[in-house]
């Protein structure tokens, strides 16, 4: 029985295409899309623990409970030592 | 391979994550110029002063204030400070014990505004300011209020009370 030529196109083209797709375009554009979004959960997961980071940062009391002054920070245990030298033995005026 | 990607980019995670507690865990916390005391920006500029600012310097258990540290580094700026914070000249027996290298820390209060005379008015807030006469430092207690100020104040006799009943033998 011979198949009118479109049918036999139509047919040709339905096999063709996913079988076009899958050995060659369609793995390729899985493996890119696999790789994209697993860059995107890398990046998202490293934008997430900075966030997290900064946070933590900035509602932790530190350590000692004490803040100084940016410009005091290197002589922190000096300015201490200096404040609890001078409460710890004045009279009153 | 993917197993191995999958291993090393949780480890790096980990890695990130434990950092990050041990960073916010032991970072120096430090504070902006504007979040300082004015007392501190006034002179955090001054040529021959060294202004800090400290906050939650602990007092005792329970009290924890801001305090702000000025110290001079020149006589000329011992001076000027003298002249702010209106300490009074040391009678000639006090400036001896000064400067055979034993200390004299006075206290007193200063009204939180400046311009305000040290008047006891209702309404004021007071600070706390001792002057130490032979390392030439004013640290400036930032009271609340009155109980604040009468803890920082009595400090010294709190301590001294404690030190010496632990000294005493029984």
């Amino acid at each position: 029985m011979k198949q009118d030529p479109f049918d036999q196109w139509m047919s040709q083209l339905a096999v063709e295409e996913p079988l076009r797709r899958t050995t060659g375009g369609l793995g390729a554009w899985m493996g890119r899309r696999r790789r994209t979004l697993y860059r995107r959960c890398l990046f998202l997961s490293l934008a997430a623990i900075l966030i997290f980071t900064t946070t933590l940062m900035a509602c932790t009391p530190p350590p000692d409970g004490i803040a100084i002054n940016r410009s005091s920070v290197h002589k922190k245990a000096e300015v201490c030592q200096t404040l609890s030298t001078t409460l710890s033995c004045h009279e009153d005026l | 391979m993917k197993t191995s990607n999958t291993i090393l980019c949780s480890l790096l995670g980990v890695v990130l994550v434990v950092a990050s507690l041990l960073m916010a865990r032991f970072w120096p916390h430090t504070l902006r110029d504007d979040q300082c005391s004015p007392l501190y920006q006034r002179y955090c500029h001054t040529p021959g002063i060294e202004a800090s600012y400290v906050k939650g310097f602990r007092i005792n258990d329970t009290l924890f204030v801001d305090a702000t540290l000025l110290h001079a580094t020149d006589s000329a700026s011992w001076a000027t400070l003298k002249t702010d914070f209106e300490i009074p000249e040391l009678p000639p027996d006090f400036m001896e014990r000064i400067n055979d290298g034993q200390d004299l820390v006075f206290t007193k209060k200063i009204p939180k505004q400046q311009g305000i005379s040290a008047q006891d008015t209702c309404g004021i807030i007071y600070y706390v300011a001792a002057f130490s006469h032979l390392m030439h430092t004013v640290s400036i207690f930032h009271t609340k209020d009155i109980n604040e100020r009468y803890a920082v104040m009595y400090h010294n006799y709190d301590h001294n009370v404690r030190q010496c009943t632990k000294d005493t033998p029984q």
